[in-house]
C-alpha cells in the first residue's frame, strides 16, 4: 500500500473531523518520521480509518466478494461454537443488510437480487417485515428515497457480545482477509463488548431490531424521569374516603366492622390502590382472604404515588361525579378467580364497510364508524326494548326481525351522523358519553353530541388521515394519530391543537392517553410505542421490541404499566417508569384490535381478529417481578392466559370495562 | 430479475401509443416500476389494517393512492374478494371474470331488493368468566377439559396454579331442564308442554353435556316400562328429537340408544292395554332407527349391518311373535327398498306360507292373533311394494292407450304391483273391521281404522299409480271383495295371496337380471319400447 495515500486519508480524516491539534501534531510527526520506513499508526486500532482505506483498496474488485464473503462469514457462524453461536448469528443481519444495500449502491442490481434471494430465508423468521419492505429496493435513488432504507444506511446496530465472541469474530475476519466484510463490520455495527459469559439466547429479541434512530438515543430518552402516579384527589379518592364512611354507617355485623375497618387502614396506606367497595369485601369472605393475602404485598411495594395535573383539568357536574361514585361502589372486583362477564355487541349487514367502533364507558351506546363515510351509533338501552327477546334467538331469526323492524317502522335502530368525507377509521366516547370524536382519512376530526345528535366542531390539523383519536380520562382534551408520523394534543375548545408531538419514523397508528393525563402513549409503523410528556411535548420513552406495527395500546388504572399490541397477535407488557419489557404476552394469532384494562388493573383483556377475546392475568405478571426483583432473576416468564372466549365468527374491534367491570366487546360479524 | 419484466413495461408503453420505447428504458423503468408498486402495496396494508381487515381490497389500493395524491383506479368496487379465475395453459396468469351485461336486461330488470341495514345485536359472551352455551357462541367443546391443565403444567413458573381435569359440573339450569324434561316424558307426555319441550331438544344448543344423562334414562326407563305404551312412545320421542339436534354430536351414546331403540321395535308386549296403538309405535321406531342408520352409517359401518341381522333373525325365527316379526318387517323396510329386495324377498315364499295359516279364520280362531297376521301381511306387502316400485321406477309409466293386449303378460309384471297393493290394502282395511267387530267389538275400531288409514297413506306416497292403469285382477278383486262377505272376501284372498307371493317372486326374478327381462321385451315388442326407455339405461342396456 503506497504510504502517501495512507497519510493523505489520515489527514483528510482529521480535518474532516476537525481534529485540528491532532491533525497538527500529526504532520509533526509525518515530517519527524519522513524518512522511518512505515508509520507507526496502527491501522485497525481506528475502525474508521481502517475503512477508508479498505474500501479504497477494494473499491476495484467485484461484487461477487459481497456474496463470497458473507456466505463464509454466515458458514463460519453456523459451525461456530454452540455457546457463542447465537451472539454470533445476530452479527450475520445487519451484515446481510447492509451488503445488500452496498449492492445496490454500487448499482448491481442483478447481483443484489441474488444475493438477498439466496441468503433471506435466514432471516425470514426474525426480520419478515423488514426484508418484504427492502426486497423493493432496486435502485441507488430507492435507498435514498426511502426512510427505512436511509435510516438503516446513517446508523448503526448495537450489538451486545461477549468478549469472547468479539475476539472469535475479529480473529476470523483477520484471518480471512475478508476485508469487504470488516468494512460493514466497522461501519455498521457497533459493538457492546461486555466481559464474561455469552447473553442468554433470550435476550435475542431485543438485540437486533433495526431502528431508525440508534438506540443511545432510545436509551437516553428513556433516562429521563417520568412521574407516572394517579392525580391527587381523584375519584377514587374520594371513594376511599366515602367508602370509609359508608362502612362506619352501615353497622351490621361487628365482626365483619373490624375486618372493615382493618380493611380501610389497610387501603389508607396503600393509599390508591383502589380495591373492590367495602360492600363487596363484606359478603364475600373468601375473596377477601385472598384479597388480603396479595394486599400486604402490594401495599408495600405498588404504592401508586400521586401526581400534580400539570393540565388545568376540566370540572366535573356533581350528578355525573355521584353517578360515577355510585358505580365504583358497585364495582365487582376481578381477579384471575373472579372473571369478568363480558357482553358482546355484533355488528351484523356490515357489507365489510365497518371500519371501527366503540363503545362508551357505560356500555350504553356504540358507535361504528363506517367506510361510506358515516358514524352511526346504536343506542342499546332503546334497542333492548324495541327488539326485545328476538336478540336472543339466533342470526337468521334477528336478522329478520330487523328487516322487519325497517319495515314497521321505516325508522332506522340508530342515529346517523354524516360529515366526514372518507372512511371514519377511528370513533371515542367522552368519559360522559355526551361527546363523540370521529376521525377520518378526510384529515379531520369531528365532535359530535350525542344529546343534540349533530356536529359541533370540525378540527383540521393533520395533512393525512387521522388513524386515531382518544378522549382524555376526564374528557375535554384529546389525542389523535396520523399518517403524517404526528401525534397531536386538542382541547375541544379549539380548532388548533395544542401540541405536536412529532418523532415517529412511520405513521402514528394507536394512541392512548395515561391515567394521569399527563402523558400520552403512541403505537407506531415504525414498531415502537413512544411515550411522550403532554405538557412539553417531549417524548420520554421508547418501547421497542415489538416486530410489527403496533395497533392498540392500553395503560393500566395505576399508571404504571401499558400494554401494547401488533399486528402478529404480540401482546407487549412495558413498565413505564423503566422503559423495559415486562413480559410479552403470546396466544394470539392475529392483529390485536384493542385491548383493555380492568378497573383495579388486575386483569388485561384483548380482542383480536383472530375472533377471540383473551383475558390474561397481569397482576402475577407485573407483581411478581417486582417481588423478586433482589433476587435478579429478571426475565422468567411469567404472563398467565386465564381464558379464552371465541365468538362464532366475529373478530373483535373494541373491547371497555365498564365502571362496574363489565367487560364489553364489539365486533362485525364476518362469515 | 424483478417481479416486472422489460416486456410488460413495453406492452404497457405500446398501450397508451408509444411505441418506441427503447429496450434501455423499459429496463430502466421495470426496478422502479415494481419499487412504486411495493410503495402503494405497503400503504394500502395500512389503510388495510386501520379498517380492521385481513383482507386487502380494491378500496385500500384506492385509499393509498389517494394517500400518495394519485388518482385512484376507477372501475372496481369492492362488495367483496374479487373472484380470479386461472388462464387455462398457464400457470401463473389470472383475470377476472367479467362478463358482458346488456344495458336493456339491466333497465328492465326489477329494482333488486335494497340490502338489510346494519343492526347491531347483543349477547353475553360470557358470564362470570364462562361461556353460556347459546346458539350465538361458538360452540364449546365440552369433553376437551383436560387440554388447559397440560398446559399450565410446561411453565415452570412458581405462582401458577395447576388446574386439575375437573369432572363435569352440570349447571343447576341444566339440572332443571333435565329434570323438568323427564318429568315431563313420565307423566304428560300428551300435552302441549311436551310438544315444546321435543322442539327445545331439538333446537337448544347447549344441551350435549346432558345427552349421557339422558340415554341414560331413556334405557332405564325402556327396560322398566315396556308395558306403558305411552311412555314408550313418549321416549321415543325425545330421542328422534334428540338426533334432530345439530349441536349435540350423540355418536358416542348411539351403543347406548340403540338397544332400547330396537326394544321399542320388536318387543313381544309394547303396551298392556289393547287400546294401545303398539303397531303406531313400531312404525314410529322403525322410521326412527332408519334415519340412524341414514346418518351414522357412514360413521359405524357395523351399525346397519347389525341392526338388519337382529331384525332378520327376528323375522326368520318362527317362535317370535307376529307383533315383534311386525317390527322387524318394518324396520326393515325403513331402511330402504335395497334392503328389503336383499333380505325380505329371498324369504318371502317360505314366510307367507308359514304366515298363511294365522290368517285364515279356520286355523286361526283367535281374532286378535290373525288381526296381527294380516298387519304383519300389510307391512310384507308394503315392504315389497316399494322395493318393486323402486326398482322399477326406472321405467317410465306406460301410456293406456297403447294397446293392452299385445303385452299383457309383461305388463302385469310391471304394473300388477302397486295396484295389488293398493288392493289388497283396500281389502286389509275392509277386512280388519270385519274381524274386529266380530271378535273384539266397538273399541278396537277405531284405533284398527286409524293405522290403517296411517299405513294406507304410506304406502300410497311412493305409488303414484294412475286410475286407468288399474289392472284387470285387481279390480275384479275390489268389487267382488266388496260385493261377498267377509268370509269369501278373506278366501279369494288367500288365493291372492298365494298368486301374489308367486308374481313377486317372479318379479324379483326379473328384477335381479333386468336387463334380462328388457332384453325379451325388446324382443317382443321390436322397436316400440325403446321410446320408452330413458336413453341413459338404454345405452346400458344395448
Amino acid at each position: 500500500m503506497n504510504e502517501d495515500v495512507v497519510v493523505k486519508f489520515v489527514e483528510a480524516y482529521l480535518k474532516k473531523k476537525g481534529f485540528k491539534q491532532a491533525e497538527l501534531s500529526f504532520r509533526e510527526n509525518l515530517q519527524n518520521n519522513n524518512s522511518t520506513s512505515s508509520s507507526s499508526i496502527d491501522f485497525h486500532a481506528d475502525p474508521e480509518l481502517s475503512k477508508f482505506i479498505l474500501s479504497y483498496s477494494e473499491a476495484e474488485s467485484g461484487p461477487a466478494r459481497y456474496h463470497d464473503g458473507y456466505s463464509k462469514l454466515r458458514s463460519w457462524s453456523y459451525s461456530s461454537l454452540d455457546l457463542y453461536k447465537h451472539e454470533l448469528l445476530r452479527v450475520l443481519y445487519p451484515v446481510f443488510i447492509h451488503c445488500f444495500m452496498d449492492l445496490v449502491a454500487r448499482g448491481h442490481i442483478q447481483e443484489a437480487r441474488k444475493f438477498f434471494n439466496t441468503f433471506r430465508e435466514d432471516h425470514e423468521m426474525m426480520h419478515l417485515r423488514d426484508l418484504q419492505r427492502l426486497e423493493g429496493v432496486l435502485s441507488p435513488a430507492h435507498i435514498e428515497e426511502m426512510e427505512f432504507a436511509h435510516s438503516l444506511r446513517h446508523s448503526k446496530v448495537n450489538i451486545k457480545i461477549c468478549q469472547y465472541s468479539y475476539d472469535l469474530l475479529l480473529q476470523y475476519l483477520h484471518k480471512t482477509q475478508s476485508t469487504t466484510i470488516l468494512g460493514i463490520i466497522n461501519e455498521h455495527i457497533n459493538f457492546q463488548v461486555s466481559p464474561g459469559q455469552p447473553n442468554s439466547i433470550f435476550d435475542d429479541a431485543e438485540a437486533v431490531i433495526l431502528i431508525g434512530s440508534s438506540q443511545d438515543a432510545a436509551n437516553q430518552i428513556n433516562q429521563k424521569e417520568i412521574h407516572w402516579g394517579l392525580l391527587e384527589d381523584s375519584l377514587e379518592d374520594r371513594l376511599e374516603k366515602a367508602g370509609s364512611f359508608l362502612s362506619d354507617s352501615e353497622k351490621t355485623e361487628g365482626e365483619t366492622k373490624e375486618g372493615d375497618m382493618d380493611e380501610n387502614k389497610k387501603r389508607a396506606v396503600e393509599g390508591g390502590k383502589q380495591g373492590a367497595s367495602s360492600k363487596k369485601s363484606k359478603k364475600d369472605k373468601a375473596a377477601n382472604a385472598t384479597a388480603k393475602a396479595v394486599r400486604p404485598e402490594a401495599s408495600t411495594v405498588s404504592m401508586a404515588p400521586r401526581v400534580k395535573p400539570e393540565l388545568s383539568l376540566p370540572v366535573m357536574p356533581a350528578e355525573v361525579e355521584q353517578s360515577i361514585l355510585e358505580d365504583l361502589r358497585n364495582r365487582v372486583q376481578l381477579n384471575s378467580v373472579a372473571m369478568p362477564s363480558i357482553s358482546l355487541y355484533t355488528f351484523i349487514n356490515t357489507h365489510n364497510g365497518l371500519n371501527c367502533s366503540s363503545i362508551s364507558h357505560d356500555g350504553s351506546l356504540v358507535a361504528g364508524g363506517f367506510s361510506d363515510s358515516s358514524l352511526k351509533v346504536w343506542d342499546m338501552a332503546k334497542l333492548g326494548q324495541q327488539a326485545g327477546g328476538s336478540v336472543l334467538q339466533g342470526e337468521n331469526d334477528t336478522a329478520s326481525s330487523e328487516k322487519k323492524l325497517g319495515l314497521d317502522g321505516g325508522r332506522r335502530s340508530y342515529t346517523l351522523f354524516q360529515g366526514h368525507s372518507g372512511p371514519v377509521y377511528s370513533a371515542a366516547f367522552s368519559p360522559t358519553g355526551d361527546f363523540i370524536l370521529s376521525s377520518s382519512a378526510d384529515t379531520t376530526i369531528r365532535l359530535w353530541s350525542t344529546k343534540l345528535n349533530a356536529n359541533l366542531v370540525c378540527y383540521k390539523g393533520h395533512n393525512y388521515p387521522v388513524w386515531d383519536v382518544q378522549f382524555s380520562p376526564l374528557g375535554h382534551y384529546f389525542a389523535s394519530s396520523s399518517h403524517d408520523r404526528s401525534a397531536r394534543i386538542w382541547s375541544m375548545e379549539r380548532i388548533q391543537p395544542l401540541r405536536i408531538m412529532a418523532g415517529h419514523l412511520s405513521d402514528v397508528d394507536c394512541v392512548q392517553w395515561h391515567a394521569n393525563c399527563n402523558y400520552i402513549a403512541t403505537g407506531s409503523s415504525d414498531k415502537t410505542v413512544r411515550l411522550w410528556d403532554v405538557q412539553s411535548g417531549e417524548c420520554v420513552r421508547i418501547f421497542i421490541g415489538h416486530r410489527s406495527m403496533v395497533l392498540s395500546l392500553a395503560v393500566s388504572p395505576d399508571g404504571r404499566y401499558m400494554a401494547s399490541g401488533d399486528e402478529d397477535g404480540k401482546i407487549m407488557m412495558w413498565d413505564l417508569s423503566s422503559g423495559r419489557c415486562v413480559t410479552p404476552l403470546m396466544g394470539h394469532t392475529s392483529c390485536v384490535w384493542s385491548l383493555a384494562f380492568s378497573c383495579e388493573g388486575s386483569l388485561l383483556a384483548s380482542g383480536s381478529a383472530d375472533s377471540t377475546v383473551k383475558l390474561w392475568d397481569v397482576n402475577t405478571s407485573t407483581k411478581a417481578p417486582r417481588t423478586e426483583e433482589n433476587k435478579s432473576s429478571g426475565n422468567i416468564n411469567r404472563l398467565r392466559l386465564l381464558k379464552t372466549l371465541p365468538t362464532k365468527s366475529t373478530p373483535v374491534y373494541a373491547l371497555r370495562f365498564s365502571r362496574r367491570n363489565l367487560l364489553f366487546a364489539a365486533g362485525v360479524l364476518s362469515k | 430479475m424483478t417481479i416486472v419484466a422489460k416486456e410488460t413495461i413495453e406492452v404497457i408503453a405500446q398501450s397508451i401509443g408509444i411505441n418506441n420505447l427503447s429496450p434501455d428504458v423499459a429496463l430502466a423503468l421495470a426496478p422502479d416500476v415494481e419499487y412504486r408498486m411495493r410503495e402503494i402495496m405497503q400503504e394500502a396494508i395500512k389503510c388495510m389494517r386501520h379498517s380492521k381487515r385481513t383482507k386487502l381490497t380494491t378500496d385500500d389500493v384506492d385509499g393509498a393512492l389517494n394517500l400518495r395524491n394519485v388518482e385512484p383506479i376507477y372501475g372496481f368496487a369492492s362488495g367483496g374478494p374479487l373472484q380470479f379465475k386461472k388462464a387455462i395453459g398457464h400457470r401463473d396468469l389470472f383475470y377476472l371474470d367479467d362478463k358482458d351485461v346488456d344495458f336493456r336486461e339491466v333497465i328492465e330488470a326489477p329494482l333488486p331488493k335494497a340490502p338489510l341495514d346494519t343492526a347491531l345485536v347483543c349477547h353475553w359472551l360470557a358470564i362470570e368468566g364462562i361461556q353460556p352455551a347459546i346458539p350465538e357462541n361458538a360452540p364449546v367443546e365440552v369433553i376437551a377439559a383436560p387440554a388447559d391443565g397440560k398446559s399450565y403444567e410446561q411453565k415452570d413458573g412458581p405462582p401458577v396454579e395447576i388446574k386439575l381435569p375437573v369432572k363435569h359440573i352440570l349447571s343447576r339450569e341444566l339440572q332443571l331442564y333435565f329434570d323438568k324434561i323427564t318429568e315431563l316424558a313420565l307423566s304428560r307426555s300428551d300435552t302441549v308442554l311436551f310438544k315444546q319441550a321435543l322442539l327445545s331438544l331439538a333446537t337448544d344448543s347447549g344441551l350435549h353435556p346432558l345427552v349421557p344423562y339422558f340415554t341414560y334414562f331413556i334405557a332405564d326407563e325402556v327396560s322398566r316400562g315396556l308395558n306403558d305404551y305411552s311412555l314408550l312412545f313418549a321416549l321415543m320421542r325425545v330421542v328422534w328429537s334428540l338426533l334432530q339436534n345439530p349441536h349435540i354430536h350423540i355418536e358416542p351414546y348411539l351403543h347406548q340408544l340403540m338397544p332400547s331403540v330396537v326394544t321399542c321395535l320388536v318387543a313381544r308386549r309394547v303396551g298392556n292395554r289393547s287400546t294401545d296403538n303398539h303397531w303406531e309405535l313400531r312404525d314410529f321406531t322403525a322410521n326412527l332407527s332408519a334415519a340412524i342408520c341414514k346418518r351414522f352409517g357412514h360413521v359405524y359401518s357395523s351399525l346397519q349391518t347389525r341392526l338388519t341381522r337382529t331384525l332378520l333373525n327376528t323375522i326368520l325365527d318362527p317362535r317370535r311373535a307376529l307383533t315383534q316379526q311386525y317390527g322387524a318387517i318394518q324396520g326393515l323396510a325403513a331402511l330402504g327398498p335395497n334392503v328389503v329386495r336383499l333380505l325380505i324377498l329371498p324369504n318371502l315364499r317360505p314366510y307367507l306360507q308359514l304366515l298363511e295359516p294365522e290368517t285364515l279364520f279356520e286355523t286361526q280362531r283367535n281374532g286378535m292373533k290373525r288381526h296381527e297376521a294380516w298387519r304383519v301381511y300389510g307391512a310384507l306387502l308394503c315392504a315389497a311394494g316399494q322395493s318393486i316400485y323402486d326398482r322399477l321406477k326406472i321405467f317410465p309409466p306406460l301410456p293406456s292407450s297403447l294397446p293392452h293386449a299385445v303385452w299383457r303378460t309383461n305388463r302385469k309384471v310391471i304394473t300388477t304391483d302397486p295396484n295389488k297393493r293398493k288392493a289388497s290394502m283396500e281389502l286389509l282395511e275392509h277386512e280388519s273391521p270385519h274381524k274386529k267387530t266380530e271378535n273384539d267389538g266397538p273399541p278396537a275400531v277405531m284405533s284398527t281404522d286409524s293405522s290403517s288409514s296411517h299405513l294406507q297413506g304410506e304406502t300410497l306416497v311412493p305409488a303414484p299409480t294412475s286410475d286407468s292403469d288399474a289392472g284387470p285382477s285387481s279390480s275384479e278383486q275390489t268389487t267382488k271383495d266388496s260385493g261377498s262377505g267377509s268370509r269369501s272376501g278373506r278366501d279369494k284372498s288367500n288365493g291372492q295371496v298365494l298368486k301374489m307371493s308367486t308374481i313377486l317372486n317372479q318379479v324379483w326374478k326379473d328384477d335381479l337380471n333386468s336387463g334380462h327381462l328388457l332384453v325379451s321385451l325388446f324382443e317382443q315388442f321390436g322397436e316400440n319400447i325403446l321410446t320408452f326407455i330413458p336413453s341413459p339405461e338404454m345405452a346400458l342396456f344395448l
